[in-house]
């Protein structure tokens, strides 16, 4: 099985000086799914902004599927990398959701006719192809966070990175998108403070304490370790 | 809007123009449901929003400016993050059709009709 994410020595520092990331060591295999457990502030976020290039490593660096991140790869990592933000506002940005979905591969060169081949498919694939000429607003939470990840398959992404995917959505919602990441292929990293959605995801949890990693356990384990249970 | 957005393109208006046009549209109503949810806030502390002195009021209007530049970021972010290179790629502009010819032919005949009457 290849390495879809390795990060060594990742360390960062924001510009008052925070330093945010201290040393990260992690792994992540193609196909596997781990969810990233962790007070507010302890560096979870910014791990994920390192993963596609929106934030350069201080020291340190990380490989995506066998290509580091740097200036040259920008774009294949981009293509590789799906990141699915907390806010589905903050992502769904263009005027309806076939435009929305279909910016990806048009941003990577395609041809209209195959970037709307590709933005109907991730439709169909999350079930949202019946509201593919609605305006974004016009959704409810749930649809906006289908739309969202529709958004990064149709740009053929091989890992997901979700950021809080549950935050907004009610029950009905949650368990709707579970059963959509459980259908997906694709390698996944979750943020989240949701452990019961943790451990329905995956038994592979880290946990982020301060900038660095704690510890990398089953997700039982890390909650009973650091006290991590809402109720 | 969508439509209206896709006739610019067509009319070859300014693709500046058109993406100021696109987000305002996208994001008003998200902009207004902050301030909704603020005023809410707002009068749900102070009792009534007439109770709010304006310089308080000035105050809460350059939080909400806060917020709509740190929305910004975030969206800009998102767009990154997707491949946004500096420019939002064209989507399939509508072809013109029959129909728009006649309705441009009709606008144009109105406004001359209009024009021509004695006052």
């Amino acid at each position: 099985m290849s390495r879809m994410v390795q990060a060594t020595g990742l360390t960062y520092s924001y510009e008052d000086g925070t330093q945010a990331l201290k040393g990260i060591d992690f792994g992540l295999d193609d196909g596997k799914t781990v969810a990233l457990l962790g007070a507010n502030g302890s560096g979870k976020t910014t791990f994920a902004l390192h993963l596609n290039g929106i934030l350069r490593a201080s020291a340190g660096k990380v490989v995506i599927d066998g290509l580091e991140v740097t200036n040259a790869n920008l774009r294949a990592i981009r293509q590789r990398v799906g990141l699915v933000f907390q806010d589905s506002d903050n992502q769904l940005f263009m005027p309806t959701v076939l435009e929305d979905v279909a910016f990806g591969p048009l941003a990577a060169g395609l041809s209209v006719d195959n970037a709307t081949e590709k933005a109907n498919a991730a439709l169909e694939k999350v079930g949202m192809a019946h509201k593919s000429g609605k305006a974004p607003w016009l959704l409810s939470a749930g649809e906006k966070k289908r739309v969202a990840i529709a958004g990064i398959l149709a740009g053929e992404a091989r890992l997901l990175v979700l950021d809080e995917p549950t935050t907004f959505l009610d029950p009905p919602g949650q368990r709707g998108l579970a059963d959509l990441l459980e259908s997906l292929p694709q390698a996944k990293i979750l943020i989240t403070h949701d452990v019961p959605f943790a451990r329905r995801l995956t038994g592979d949890a880290v946990f982020f304490s301060n900038g660095t990693i704690a510890a990398r356990d089953t997700v039982a384990e890390i909650v009973a370790r650091f006290d991590w249970s809402a109720a | 809007m969508p439509e209206l957005l896709a006739g610019f393109e067509l009319l070859r208006a300014p693709r500046f123009l058109i993406q100021v046009m696109q987000f305002l549209y996208r994001y008003l109503v998200v902009l207004l449901e902050e301030a909704g949810t603020m005023r809410d806030a707002a009068a749900g502390r102070a009792g009534s929003l007439r109770s709010l002195e304006i310089r308080k009021a000035a105050g809460a209007a350059g939080v909400l400016f806060a917020r709509a530049y740190g929305r910004a970021l975030a969206i800009h972010q998102a767009m990154v993050a997707r491949g946004f290179d500096g420019h939002i790629p064209r989507f399939r502009i509508a072809p013109f059709r029959t129909i728009d010819a006649f309705f441009a032919i009709c606008s144009a005949a109105v406004a001359i009709v209009a024009r021509t009457l004695p006052r």
